[in-house]
């Protein structure tokens, strides 16, 4: 087991190598410059040469990467070129913000999710079962930004029970969570629901109810428990592009995380920056990839007898 | 509604209304369980009854469809609800009728007075719990006992069966189909039932492990002194594990009595053939001598005899009235007209004098 952690981890070497490379060349084959960003209007041709021999642009684009590249490994991820401030703070600054919203989207999603989806599935075509199936389309059609926007017109105007933006007490997190948590949480109650559903058919149901078990015994202990492998998934995969998908609803709330942070930094071509986002957002979702495979193995004997196979 | 009327007034509370012999287990009189699906109603068990006295291991017997897996799972009311519907009838287990009993007195029967085989070891247990927990969770269901108890009792059930106590933290996909099906068979006596429903527990193994479970029940069966009814399309395993029979065809018996009755001399047109159907050692056969055509199509059930359109001696008597199940002498009882002496049947008669 710990061969096989180690192994992926090993993995997410040429992963990053490999997102890095892709990003730093679109950002350096992509017209605009950093320069004229970075100097404003008036500048003389003087200053427009000495920044940019300051900023080491005039090194070729394979020279700048893997300078980048060694730098990075020290823990140097460069200076940004709009703050001047390092890339680490700007990052550090923003990346618990980021993480916290998703967190919490997310285990609003499971808590309320899951439950559905197994209410759903135990009571295929009940009233829940309608209403849910139809919230969940919903759900998922809807685009975050929107439902933000509605949330905030009714709750923080109109209501005024939750603030519309800033970031200073629990209550601000409220709104931006539910809106960024309603995909994943659509997701998860129809994945819940469509893998309970083939489970409760399965002949070990019988078997544990003809052992005189309760059905919520049955439903929980033997049926949730075999049909967990795809709800992880699901979980995992909500749970990555929340990280790096909740730039709409980080602008809708004005919620100071990276994916704001991003795309600012795509628009003023502030490569370090830009780069150093990418790949923090990637090792989060192999990270959390990595843990959807370990959670695998814990749920099911099978594919735990697996990863010890291919460790000899 | 209507149905759950009916089952009321005809079944009063407390014991079996009818005159039952005092060693009888399990009565089942007059099940009828359909099927409805969006277009159809199948009517899988048309009016069946099924008597098992204690300790004694009865087989029945029916082509796939018959409706025998049905019939068992009534009695647990295991029947995946919908689309299966037990519509009338009553299953009396000591002095309880089953179709009323409340679900928390079922679970309390399930699995500690009655317990089930199914057909499908590779499917039947759970496959992300340990083999010797599966056993334990029954007992801890049905038994108060301490999880070391469970534990120990659990192994002592694996070594009844034939597996080393070792094998307990093992799961279904360390073990092969015959080994997973001694597994679920030592959760099936793990709390020493009155009944064991075996569902055709040998159809999914190959031949050699066939036999080694089938010693095993027998021998259990033995030693436990508990009731079987085994369910099979085998007439072979009967005659090794049995000692009563129940031909089954098209949702009811048509015959059933002790092996002897029924294997020397077979009466139902249906039973010939199925003996007929079963290649012989003796002689040399060209082709098998299987029963001509199908069984009837359960939506659509014929008037009278099921068994009349592929019957040899069916007349016309056969396709207008439902016929009754009469006694062929001792415990006999075979369901055809031509054993009422409705009309003659000289071939059959000579089948049947004949036997086997």
């Amino acid at each position: 087991m710990y061969k096989f952690i180690l192994k992926r981890l090993v993995m997410l070497i040429p992963v990053l190598l490999g997102v890095s490379f892709i990003v730093f060349s679109i950002l350096s084959f992509t017209p605009g410059d950093p320069v004229e960003m970075r100097l404003g209007e008036n500048y003389s041709e003087e200053a427009y040469n000495a920044m940019r021999e300051e900023m080491g642009l005039n090194d070729p684009f394979l020279v700048r990467y893997v300078k980048y590249i060694v730098d990075a490994v020290q823990g140097d991820f460069g200076t940004s070129y709009r703050t001047s401030n390092p890339v680490v703070e700007e990052l550090a600054a923003r990346l618990p913000n980021t993480i916290l919203l998703s967190v919490v989207a997310m285990f609003f999603a499971i808590l309320v999710g899951i439950p559905l989806g197994v209410i759903s599935a135990t009571h295929q075509y009940s009233a829940v079962d309608n209403v849910s199936m139809v919230g969940a389309l919903f759900g998922v059609s809807m685009p975050n930004f929107w439902l933000g926007l509605m949330l905030i017109v009714i709750f923080a105007s109109g209501l005024g029970w939750f603030p519309s933006s800033n970031f200073d007490s629990w209550k601000s997190i409220v709104l931006p969570a539910i809106t960024l948590s309603v995909n994943s949480l659509a997701m998860i109650t129809r994945m819940t629901r469509s893998s309970m559903l083939e489970t409760i058919r399965q002949d070990y149901i019988r078997t544990a109810r003809a052992k005189g078990l309760k059905e919520s015994v049955i439903t929980i202990k033997h049926a949730l428990r075999n049909a967990m492998i795809p709800i992880v998934t699901t979980v995992g995969l909500q749970f990555g592009f929340s990280l790096g998908g909740a730039v709409l609803v980080e602008t809708v709330f004005a919620w100071p995380g990276i994916g704001r942070l991003l795309v600012e930094c795509i628009k003023l071509k502030d490569t370090p920056v830009v780069v150093a986002c990418v790949l923090v957002l990637a090792t989060m979702f192999s990270i959390i990839n990595l843990c959807i495979d370990i959670l695998y193995a814990f749920l099911d004997p099978r594919i735990r007898a697996q990863y010890k196979t291919a460790k000899r | 509604m209507d149905d759950k009327k009916k089952l009321e007034t005809a079944a009063p509370e407390g014991s079996a209304p009818y005159a039952q012999a005092p060693d009888t287990l399990l009565d089942i009189r007059d099940l009828r369980v359909e099927y409805h699906t969006d277009e159809d109603v199948v009517y899988a068990v048309n009016g069946l009854d099924l008597t098992i006295g204690k300790g004694e291991s009865l087989g029945l017997v029916g082509e796939t469809g018959a409706g025998k897996t049905t019939t068992a799972l009534s009695v647990l009311r295991l029947i995946a609800d919908p689309p299966g519907k037990i519509v009338d009838g009553e299953i009396w287990f000591e002095g309880e009728n089953m179709l009323r009993a409340k679900p928390g007195r079922l679970r309390e029967i399930r699995g500690s007075k009655i317990s089930v085989i199914f057909q499908d070891p590779m499917t039947s247990l759970n496959p992300v719990y340990s083999v010797g927990d599966q056993i334990a969770e029954v007992i801890h269901q049905h038994e108060k006992c301490s999880r070391e108890e469970g534990r120990k009792k659990a192994g002592d059930m694996l070594e009844m069966v034939g597996i080393p106590r070792a094998r307990y933290d093992e799961y279904p996909h360390q073990f092969s189909g015959g080994m997973k099906q001694r597994v679920v068979i030592a959760m099936s006596i793990a709390c020493s039932p009155e009944l064991i429903l075996a569902d055709e527990p040998t159809t999914a193994l190959d031949v050699t492990i066939q036999a080694q479970v089938l010693e095993l029940m027998s021998e259990l069966k033995e030693k436990l002194r508990t009731s079987l009814l085994l369910i099979t399309h085998d007439l072979g395993v009967v005659a090794q594990v049995c000692d009563r029979v129940a031909i089954m065809y098209a949702g009811e018996i048509v015959e059933s009595g002790t092996i002897a009755e029924v294997f020397d001399h077979p009466h139902h047109p249906y039973t010939i053939g199925l003996f007929g159907s079963i290649p012989s050692l003796d002689e040399t056969a060209e082709k098998l001598k299987p029963i001509r055509g199908q069984m009837p199509d359960p939506t659509v059930l014929p008037e009278g005899c099921a068994f009349a359109p592929r019957c040899p001696y069916a007349v016309e008597t056969c396709r207008a009235q439902r016929v009754e199940m009469t006694s062929a002498g001792g415990t006999h009882l075979v369901r055809c007209l031509a054993h009422q002496g409705v009309f003659q049947a000289p071939e059959l008669m000579e089948e049947v004098r004949h036997g086997r």
